[in-house]
């Protein structure tokens, strides 16, 4: 008796649910028949944009950078868009059942902001035809997704410059996050930057295999220093490099947004520089 | 040479953070207590730190304040784990998970913060030698007060009656129990000492090693800490010596990359691991031995009465 009750209510339950979206689609279909006359829709349904960043909107780097470019499109579009974020997503196969679950709460615009997002993103866009995605810094498209990226090398080469004219030892130290064609670029555009006003200079590069670990960046930064490097360039995602830089009076450039706070107080002569390469990802092209 | 000087005094500061939490948690494991929840601790350790020093500008302040959420922290775990008798691994796992949660919610103002200038220490007349200045003599008060430490919990371990006691409450609570001795009382003090430590860790890490605060920056340090006490067979000197191995393998590595060695930096990146674990390892290879030097009572629950 139990088992057949189970079933029937289940049974009623889906016709309610079957009925019910039918429903709801003829009431969506009516819409935009009794909309096509006008002109231009007066209220149109929001954009709703979603970003998965690979790490804490509080880094003070990379996804700090992205989290302003988002707050600059809510700022900029008002109420025709609707954002939201999932931070600290690994690169890996949660990345992949994150952006799923963005794609099928509606969002049309999903910004992926790492490079380890790629392959994720490429099985989720072949699922989901009518979404758009954004992937940065990768290499690897479909007819809905693209790749999106800043031209940093060329901040890059004007740090590059800088370093090559202010180095006194004619080594620079670079700390870099992990091996991607992008940061490789970086970091290139920095050498032949600082070459091009001091060829004698060497560049020693460090990896530090991951884009945020503040300490295993500290390490790295003295590192460098204690190897004679005295300007360093950072390719990582927190401000530690910049701090470590500071205590020892060394220069750092980095490419990011701007740190009003953290003044120059090495000696005089020395001083940070940060460049205007603002990482504006947040401009969504034709939305 | 001088960049060897230079490499040695790196390792002395990177091990310190190691060494302080590990020597923390080998008090906790000793009186019997298993703290999975160091990375928490750390972590909001190392926020209370930091922001006690942006507010009053005094780095001992800090310190404090590192030591006291440790200890807080560590305390609530105490009363949950000694006398709710709840899971220990899983109780601290909880507390690393809320944590690290904490933290992050606690420094959202903190981020873009900026302490001021970090003072450079060296010992007068010492820090003026040839190269052992440099490697030795120019660190922190708090690298020469870890290496105190460990002498001290040597001693304190080994032939005092107080020490003697919490070993006991490690090996067999019962007994202690028999002989009257306030086993839940001891053990909370343990597992809230272990905390304090952790604390101090975790606020050396975001006042001095790394002036800043980002969510997240203690990146795993408490973990590697909670292993090297198992590795180091609960023996102090050992913990001491796989921190400090640990801390110059890393600068060690870092250093190799710059040199330009042509190896991949993924293998180097995985060296400190690598080499602490195979040391310690070779060190403590006797069976007899390990089973000798661990508490026999660890992670087990104690309710007299029972």
């Amino acid at each position: 008796m139990t088992d057949f009750s189970k079933r029937s209510v289940i049974k009623l339950a889906a016709l309610t649910a079957i009925a019910a979206a039918a429903l709801v689609g003829c009431g969506k279909k009516e819409e935009p028949k009794a909309e096509a006359p006008a002109a231009a829709p007066a209220k149109a349904e929001p954009l709703k944009i979603a970003f998965a960043y690979v790490g804490p909107v509080g880094d003070g780097g990379w996804t700090f950078a992205h989290d302003n470019g988002r707050k600059a499109i809510e700022k900029e579009f008002g109420d025709k868009v609707v954002t939201s974020f999932v931070e600290k997503v690994p690169e890996s196969a949660d990345a992949e059942r994150v952006i799923r679950d963005m794609a099928s709460q509606g969002n049309k615009l999903i910004f992926g902001t790492t490079f380890g997002y790629m392959e994720p993103m490429l099985k989720v866009a072949a699922d989901f035809k009518d979404v758009k995605f954004e992937h940065a810094t990768g290499y690897k498209g479909a007819e809905n997704m693209r790749t999106y990226d800043s031209r940093t090398y060329e901040g890059a080469y004007m740090a590059g410059v800088i370093a090559g004219k202010m180095t006194k030892s004619n080594t620079l130290g670079v700390v870099a996050s992990i091996p991607i064609p992008e940061v490789i670029r970086n970091i290139n555009s920095f050498t032949l930057g600082a070459q091009s006003v001091n060829p004698k200079i060497k560049t020693k590069v460090v990896w530090v295999n991951e884009w945020f670990n503040p300490p295993k960046e500290t390490e790295a930064a003295t590192s460098l220093i204690n190897g004679g490097a005295d300007v360093l360039f950072q390719n990582t995602d927190s401000s530690a490099v910049l701090q470590t830089a500071e205590k020892n009076g060394q220069a750092c450039l980095r490419l990011g947004q701007r740190h009003d706070r953290l003044r120059p107080q090495g000696p005089p002569g020395l001083g940070h520089h940060q460049l205007g390469a603002v990482l504006r990802s947040g401009r969504a092209r034709g939305a | 040479m001088e960049t060897y000087a230079l490499l040695f005094a790196a390792t002395l500061n990177a091990g310190t953070v190691l060494a302080i939490a590990a020597l923390g948690l080998l008090i906790n494991e000793k009186a019997g207590v298993v703290n999975l929840g160091a990375e928490g601790m750390m972590l909001c350790a190392a926020i209370a730190g930091f922001a006690a020093v942006v507010h009053t500008g005094n780095d001992w302040i800090g310190f404090a304040a590192g030591m006291g959420a440790g200890a807080l922290l560590a305390a609530v775990f105490g009363l949950l784990v000694i006398w709710l008798g709840t899971n220990q691994y899983a109780t601290g796992l909880a507390l690393s998970l809320f944590g690290v949660g904490f933290s992050a919610f606690a420094g959202i103002g903190y981020v873009q913060e900026k302490l001021p200038e970090r003072p450079q220490f060296a010992i007068p007349g010492l820090a003026d030698l040839p190269l052992l200045g440099n490697a030795l003599f120019k660190q922190h008060p708090i690298v020469y007060l870890t290496i105190a430490l460990c002498i001290g919990l040597i001693v304190w371990l080994g032939r005092t009656r107080t020490g003697l006691v919490l070993r006991a409450v490690g090996e067999s609570p019962e007994s202690a129990h028999a002989l009257g001795y306030p086993v839940r009382r001891i053990r909370l003090a343990a597992v809230v000492a272990g905390g304090a430590l952790c604390g101090l860790a975790g606020a050396y890490i975001s006042v001095i090693y790394t002036p800043l605060w980002v969510e997240g920056m203690v990146a795993g340090k408490g973990w590697i800490a909670l292993a090297l006490t198992t590795f180091a067979t609960w023996r102090p000197a050992r913990v001491l010596l796989g921190a400090y191995l640990f801390g110059g393998v890393t600068m060690l590595q870092f250093h190799l990359q710059g040199v330009g060695v042509e190896v991949p930096s993924e293998a180097l990146s995985a060296l400190p691991y690598v080499a602490t674990i195979v040391v310690l390892a070779l060190i403590s290879r006797n069976p007899t031995w390990i089973r000798v030097n661990m508490p026999a009572s660890l992670g087990r629950a104690f309710h007299p009465g029972s």
